[in-house]
């Protein structure tokens, strides 16, 4: 029914799709999996039409919709969620499930303003259709309700619902279990079970839960830096080497200084929840997380996309509030500090993507970094010298644009940035990303460096790279702690068994 | 809105502290019945007690109403910032004047032909904002009212250069009362034009539009459709009240649109309150008699009581209490007067207010269970 | 960069030397245009410093202008001297500038980008109405800081000390605006916090503090332009600044690329001239009576179609690295 044949797709400089394809037969239901950044969503956009392809050919029940505008695949069949943007904000479902039939109206746009006969029949008949819809869905008693208002697992069955709306033949949809709790996506996979008998939709899926993925699919297609990496049958894919290794990473192997014994709980975490959106019906993305960290160790906290890591640190750093929950810093209840406030404190997050400041130099980078203390000359011009004496690829490139520095560079910058601001507690959040194994080594022994003058680590890591670093590791799920040991007891396998092969509880 | 923030699977739903559709009692009814005959004579019989010069500017608070709606569609509907609106509506007022002078057309084919110049222009200006993103297309359109203002509506030929071009009244209605019911006519026109536009495909094509372009694309609606029609619309709506304006004042001089006159209208339909079909009439209605008002209510003399200050005219006021009362929708109250003038439209129109139920839906299963 | 910055030189050399060949109006219209887009690019700067840090187009940036015009005038026409005066002029647009801050650009902090625009308008046309009631509807003249006209010449036309006074101020600027967006820490945490406003704030960077002093320095660039060029021209009213200058000034804004400093100041200048320069040829204003407003809109509308990154923006780096 659907065809992609060798589709390539560049924009802002990097290649986000790499000679893909894949096919789907008519009522299958197809799984499309793969680690963050793998050009996932940009294959969905190739196929509804919100980009065109550099290079390949998209066809759609043997036709040639490359070129074909984004409207238009939907008259054709083509219908989609979107990741979190999915529907007319503003509006009541009702209206919603109404515009989505936009389609089906049955008269011109003209002749609707001009308030002729036909319309208001039509009117009706599309309202009809809405109501049937929202019944089979138990969204009944909602239809008046403001979408904004509905909590977040009602918004997504009326995604789900808009799309069907639309008389589509190929539904796409992009993460539709993201914030849903283990028993929500138990229903959601009966339910999609159930839609393909209904409404004979044939279901192309992105999911992060490979779990989930492996219940429902007939077929499953694994990318990684814009390639197709795998593809098969949902279990033999699970255990297929190349997958693991994109989602797992590799470890890397550091020789430490000896690390001293653990001491007091320095971070105490207790009963987080932060949510998304509007508090009280946003998306939950940390559900009732509590841990502590210890003076001087080094922790690295293990999750899949979704799973809530970039969240935990952001909170941590004052750039998110908990909804509920309180954090301690030192003895101190810091839950409603701001972010400046902290970095005072002596908190510092290196955020994920590095953030340096492309445009100003590597000098203005650091010199950002102390802005608790930018009217101390001294101070500042000490601490420049200092990351470079611990970064000496930096320190000939006082002058140069931190946008023109390769990867490993600006995470140099980012962590050197950080250090200027003398933290007693670094966060870094995937450190690792898009480096090579050799880099993400030099980074992982100045990190060690760091700790043994006084510095106490938590790393965030999506893969097993910081294994051999860390004293401890955490692993986060769905928003939820699911395990914490330290990694000499751990198992290597057994974190693969959580990763890929946890099956979704019943 | 309450909502149980559980770590479980089910979820209620407990009905906002909105309004529900319910029976208003006899009482009711009778109380309805009075306020509904009050507006109608005050819209439709007050008029004839007053002279020609007085029904002047309720005309013209009339067309200022359809002329606040076709703003309404550009910047409340599709979302986009015109603030050159008023070369929109100097379009129609010149056209008319010039079929009806030159070319002695009736003043229906007069009319007619400024609706369509004026739609056709305001599609080339769509065409415009298709390639220019939002903020940066406000400045396109400011300078494209800048520039009608200078060039376009000094064109001697056509538009009679300094002195203007002379309009006169259609003959059947060429009294002020009359042309006053005319364009009364007009406005229920448009209205009914507008509401059948929010209730069809258009109206949520729109709404998706401005939202979320994407969604609205998924959906089977063309972004680059739907803008343009909404820039037709928009303009024909705006140069059917600058061909009314037109007759009204019975000459037009480009100086009648200077690009003050754009933020005016913008004033007014956000004061009113954009997407209120009553907001935006009363709204725009409102600032259109703001200087007859000042002056007919005595405001003068106590803005004069107090010291230090300067006597505010009836023609200052507005510029000064115009923008304060802007200023202050947009930080305090962004729905305007919309706020209090939808929920009793509603209440005039016989809704009362129910307690709704509570609705619960279990998330595990696919189809949900509602219960009360 | 370079490439915009080459072709913008080329254009203005060819545009010079047509000019020196067309004789005395040429030359007498390309000084004017000069000055006119020295006073674009004043107003201009402040724009982009505006939409550098909070993302805003600021419809009041004329009126800070105005604002200060008549502060001066009033200050000046009840004995004060003329340096204390437009000291006065710059305090008012200050005050002004704080004041709309304030009132009307924190609270709407998180709206959309639409609403601060037609906010900003709102001040600007509040500005106009309280000038109107206060001030009365008039013309009024204002006396030039620098009064003498025929000590220098350029090109055989007799160039006023107050032209060079606006030429000189606008050059003046431009160097200390780059110092201290280079140097001074005020001058980073605003350009960090454009660029990167999560990573500013993990810096602790406040942002709240900067959208002050933003505002604050855009108004007095304002009223400075505002002040220099009002002498110039004949007689000042209600509005002036808004009428005259804003829409150039944006135009100008438009071409460095709405983030470029530099590109502010050389896009006033090529505002200018361009204006100046067609609107001198007979030909053009038999044709197109007020004919200004029909070349900047053709300017502005061409640049944002064809060219909406600007003649002088640099290409975006990404502050990701590779991924």
């Amino acid at each position: 029914m659907l065809e992609v044949r060798g589709c390539s797709v560049r924009f802002g400089g990097v290649q986000a799709l790499r000679d893909v394809s894949l096919s789907v037969r008519e009522g299958e239901i197809v799984g499309i999996v793969g680690p963050n950044g793998a050009g996932k969503t940009t294959l969905f956009d190739v196929i509804s039409g919100f980009r065109k392809p550099d290079t390949g050919v998209v066809r759609y029940r043997g036709r040639d919709v490359t070129r074909l505008p984004a409207h238009a695949r939907a008259a054709a069949g083509i219908g989609r969620t979107f990741q979190n943007l999915g529907l007319v904000r503003g509006a009541t479902v009702r209206t919603n499930l109404l515009a989505a039939q936009h389609l089906a109206a049955g008269y011109s746009a003209p002749a609707g303003i001009l308030g002729l006969p036909v319309t208001y029949g039509s009117e009706a008949r599309l309202s009809r259709r809405a109501d049937a819809l929202a019944d089979i869905l138990g969204l009944s008693g909602l239809m008046d309700r403001k979408i904004d208002e509905l909590p977040y697992g009602v918004f997504k069955r009326v995604e789900v619902a808009a799309a069907l709306a639309t008389d589509a033949d190929l539904v796409l949809l992009d993460e539709p279990t993201s914030g849903m709790g283990p028993g929500e996506r138990t229903g959601f996979a009966e339910a999609l079970a159930e839609f393909r008998r209904t409404f004979r939709v044939t279901v192309a899926m992105i999911e992060h839960d490979v779990p989930l993925v492996a219940q429902v699919c007939d077929h499953v297609y694994c990318l990684n830096f814009g390639q197709m990496l795998a593809e098969g049958e949902p279990d033999a894919l699970r255990s297929h080497p190349d997958v693991i290794r994109a989602y797992l990473g590799e470890e890397v192997p550091v020789r430490l200084m000896p690390s001293s014994e653990p001491g007091r709980p320095f971070l105490e975490v207790d009963g987080l929840w932060v949510t998304y959106g509007e508090p009280g019906r946003g998306m939950p993305v940390l559900r009732d997380l509590s841990f502590e960290v210890r003076h001087l160790e080094r922790l690295v906290l293990l999750g899949l996309n979704g799973a809530g890591k970039t969240t935990t640190v952001a909170t941590l750093a004052g750039l998110l509030r908990p909804e509920r929950g309180s954090i301690a810093f030192d003895g101190r209840d810091i839950t409603e500090m701001p972010a400046a406030d902290r970095v005072g404190l002596g908190i510092t997050l290196v955020p994920e993507g590095r953030q340096v400041f492309p445009g100003l130099s590597v000098d203005h980078n650091l010199r950002l970094g102390a802005w608790a203390r930018r009217r101390d000359g001294g101070y500042v011009a000490e601490g420049q010298e200092r990351v470079k004496r611990i970064f000496p690829q930096l320190a000939d490139r006082g002058r140069q644009l931190a946008g023109t520095l390769s990867g490993g560079e600006q995470q140099m910058l980012a962590i050197g940035r950080a250090l200027m601001a003398q933290p007693r507690l670094l966060l870094v959040d995937e450190a690792s990303l898009g480096l090579s194994p050799a880099i993400t080594q030099k980074v992982f022994s100045v990190l060690d460096r760091i700790n043994s003058e006084g510095v106490t680590v938590v790393l965030v890591e999506q893969g097993l790279a910081a294994l051999d670093y860390a004293d401890r590791v955490m692993i986060l799920e769905r928003g939820e702690l699911v395990f914490q040991g330290s990694t000499t007891e751990t198992d290597h396998t057994g974190l693969r068994e959580r990763y890929l092969g946890a099956p979704v509880p019943v | 809105m309450t909502t149980t923030l559980t770590g479980r699977d089910s979820v209620v739903v407990a009905p906002p502290a909105d309004r529900a559709v319910g029976r208003p009692s006899a009482a009711g009814w009778a109380a309805r019945g009075a306020v509904g005959a009050a507006l109608f004579g005050l819209v439709f019989l007050f008029p004839l007690t007053r002279s020609g010069v007085d029904v002047n500017i309720y005309t013209e608070a009339v067309i200022y109403a359809i002329i606040g709606l076709s703003l309404n569609v550009l910047l409340g509907y599709a979302g986009q910032i015109s603030l050159g609106h008023q070369a929109f509506v100097g379009v129609g007022a010149f056209t008319s004047a010039y079929m009806v002078t030159v070319h002695e057309q009736n003043f229906v084919a007069a009319v007619g032909i400024a609706v369509a110049v004026g739609a056709a222009q305001a599609l080339i200006l769509g065409l415009v904002s298709l390639r220019v993103s939002g903020l940066y297309f406000a400045l396109v359109s400011l300078a494209y009212g800048s520039m009608a203002e200078e060039w376009l509506f000094n064109i001697s030929s056509l538009t009679g250069g300094g002195s203007g071009q002379p309009a006169p009244k259609p003959s059947a209605f060429a009294t002020d009362h009359r042309y006053y019911y005319l364009c009364l006519a007009f406005l229920a026109l448009v209205l009914f034009l507008d509401w059948r536009l929010t209730s069809t495909k258009t109206g949520r094509a729109l709404l998706a539009l401005r939202s979320n372009p994407r969604v609205a694309e998924s959906f089977g609606a063309s972004v680059k459709r739907y803008t343009l029609l909404a820039f037709v619309v928009s303009g024909a709506f705006a140069s059917l009240a600058g061909a009314l304006l037109a007759h009204n004042t019975t000459r037009v001089v480009s100086s009648q649109f200077q690009f003050q006159l754009a933020l005016l209208f913008v004033i007014m339909t956000v004061v009113g309150g954009l997407r209120s079909r009553v907001g935006v009439v009363v709204g725009s209605a409102f600032f259109s008699l703001a200087s007859y008002l000042f002056d007919h209510l005595h405001l003068a003399r106590a803005v004069g009581a107090l010291p230090f200050l300067p006597n505010l005219s009836p023609d200052i006021a507005p510029l000064v209490l115009g923008p304060l009362l802007l200023l202050f929708t947009l930080t305090r109250h962004p729905g305007g007067m919309a706020e209090f003038l939808d929920p009793f439209q509603r209440w005039l129109l016989g809704e009362r207010a129910k307690p709704r139920r509570t609705v619960t839906i279990d998330l595990r299963e696919p189809r949900g269970s509602n219960g009360a | 960069m370079r490439k915009g910055l080459v072709t913008s030189i080329a254009l203005a050399a060819v545009a010079v030397g047509a000019l020196l060949v067309e004789g005395p109006r040429g030359r007498q219209s390309l000084v004017i245009g000069l000055v006119a887009g020295s006073g674009y690019g004043l107003v201009a700067l402040g724009l982009v410093l505006v939409y550098k840090s909070s993302g805003v187009f600021n419809f009041a940036q004329g009126e800070f202008g105005t604002i200060a015009v008549f502060a001066l005038w009033g200050a000046h026409s009840v004995g004060v001297p003329y340096g204390l005066a437009m000291i006065a002029g710059l305090v008012a647009a200050l005050a002004s500038g704080l004041a709309t801050e304030r009132f009307v650009v924190r609270p709407l902090r998180d709206a959309p980008r639409v609403t601060l625009l037609v906010a900003t308008a709102g001040v600007s046309l509040l500005a106009i109405g309280v000038e109107i009631w206060l001030g009365e509807a008039r013309l009024r003249f204002v006396a030039p800081a620098l009064g003498r006209f025929d000590r220098v010449s350029v090109f055989g036309f007799r160039v006023s000390d107050q032209r060079l006074l606006v030429i000189g101020t606008l050059a003046l600027l431009a160097v200390l605006v780059a110092l201290f967006f280079s140097r001074t820490n005020l001058g980073l945490g605003i350009l960090a916090q454009s660029e990167n406003p999560t990573a500013a704030e993990l810096m602790g960077i406040s942002a709240q503090r900067l959208s002050m002093y933003t505002w604050a320095a855009a108004a007095v660039l304002g009223g400075l332009g505002g002040i220099l060029t009002a002498p110039l021209a004949n007689g000042f009213g209600p509005g002036f600044v808004t009428l005259s200058t804003l829409i150039p000034a944006f135009t100008a804004a438009v071409l460095g690329g709405m983030t470029s400093l530099p590109g502010a100041f050389v896009g006033g200048i090529v505002v200018g001239v361009a204006e100046s320069v067609t609107t001198s040829y007979p030909v053009f204003t038999d044709h197109f009576p007020g004919s200004r407003s029909v070349v900047i809109f053709v300017l502005l509308v061409a640049v944002l179609t064809l060219r909406p990154e600007g003649l002088l923006a640099p290409r975006a780096t990404s502050g990701q690295g590779a991924l």
